[in-house]
């Protein structure tokens, strides 16, 4: 009888802040871009230029895109980021520009995230460490307030 | 510091340290109230990215920031079942007297050891690098205040087995 005491009417209420989810718009990066983005890194890391390849996985994030390719992006960008040797990171990210430092800055919390990407602590944390000392602050405090995550 | 450490308790440091900007913040629920709102969870605007921050598997710090409160959580390494005893009574001694530590939250969050509220009250009457000196030296002490304990209970346990076996020993 006091059962609809537990509805939460604020989920009914399309004005209701409960309902205000942000809306990113799509960037259109599809499934068969990230595949192809896949084969064009993979041949970029074998003739050994890392920061291009880094540069062409951060070139199109997947703002708004599906979960599955959110993933397979994610994929590409953790093989770059392990793949490429630790003593080449300093000059990879002082190449980058801010946009794509503010990108790489949201991968790296975001492949922490995972189990793949802990078991390459070490490793992330290094470049996270660079990317906080050439962009300061300011990729960071990105990652934290921008709705178009990756 | 070792030196997969330091960068480990550096990224946590800046993120905290970015994190930590926060403002009073009412509810846009209910009239007069004011949750953190990272708790409360129901007002999506309010929320912001959360930060996965791991050293690894083991070693792991999430942080989530809101408009007005971040939660911390930490993962305390543990290496063996002994380490996992020792991890799960000290943290439960200490959320036990959570009143006494103010930022500390009565339960961690699932997957975490232990977890922090920091709230808008809490960086208006404490220092804000204080508050982050606390989370990241808590870090560092605790490694070393588990290792100091198991090493107590071993040695402890080989005195207790030495004593007990002396009847036998002629």
């Amino acid at each position: 009888m006091s059962s609809f005491r537990q509805i939460d009417v604020d989920r009914l209420d399309p004005e209701s802040v409960v309902n205000q989810i942000p809306e990113v718009a799509p960037s259109g990066v599809e499934l068969g871009d990230v595949q192809a983005l896949e084969s064009q890194v993979k041949q970029l890391l074998q003739s050994g230029k890392g920061a291009e390849a880094l540069a062409a996985a951060l070139a199109r994030p997947p703002y708004g895109s599906s979960e599955q390719v959110k993933d397979a992006q994610l994929k590409v960008v953790t093989s770059v980021l392990t793949t490429v040797r630790a003593s080449e990171i300093p000059t990879i990210v002082e190449s980058l520009d801010t946009t794509s430092r503010v990108v790489l800055v949201k991968y790296l919390y975001k492949a922490m995230g995972v189990p793949s990407g802990q078991a390459n602590g070490s490793v992330l944390l290094s470049w996270l460490e660079r990317a906080v000392e050439f962009g300061g602050q300011v990729a960071i405090v990105r990652h934290i307030t921008d709705r178009r995550t990756v | 510091m070792s030196q997969s450490l330091r960068p480990y308790l550096n990224a946590v440091r800046v993120s905290l340290d970015a994190a930590l900007c926060l403002d009073n913040f009412a509810s846009e629920l209910v009239e007069r109230h004011n949750y953190p709102e990272v708790e409360a969870g129901n007002n999506p605007m309010a929320l912001l990215n959360p930060m996965h921050i791991s050293r690894n598997e083991n070693e792991r710090v999430l942080i989530e920031p809101s408009i007005n409160s971040v939660r911390v959580s930490i993962s305390i390494k543990q290496a063996d079942e002994i380490e996992q005893i020792l991890v799960r009574q000290f943290t439960r001694f200490l959320t036990r007297r959570a009143e006494n530590f103010f930022i500390l939250r009565r339960k961690p969050v699932e997957g975490y050891d232990i977890s922090f509220l920091i709230t808008n009250h809490h960086t208006e009457t404490m220092l804000k690098h204080k508050l982050v000196d606390f989370i990241i030296e808590f870090m560092q002490e605790v490694d070393k205040e588990i290792s100091e304990i198991k090493l107590f209970l071993n040695a402890r346990a080989r005195l207790v087995a030495e004593a007990y076996l002396v009847p036998f020993d002629s």
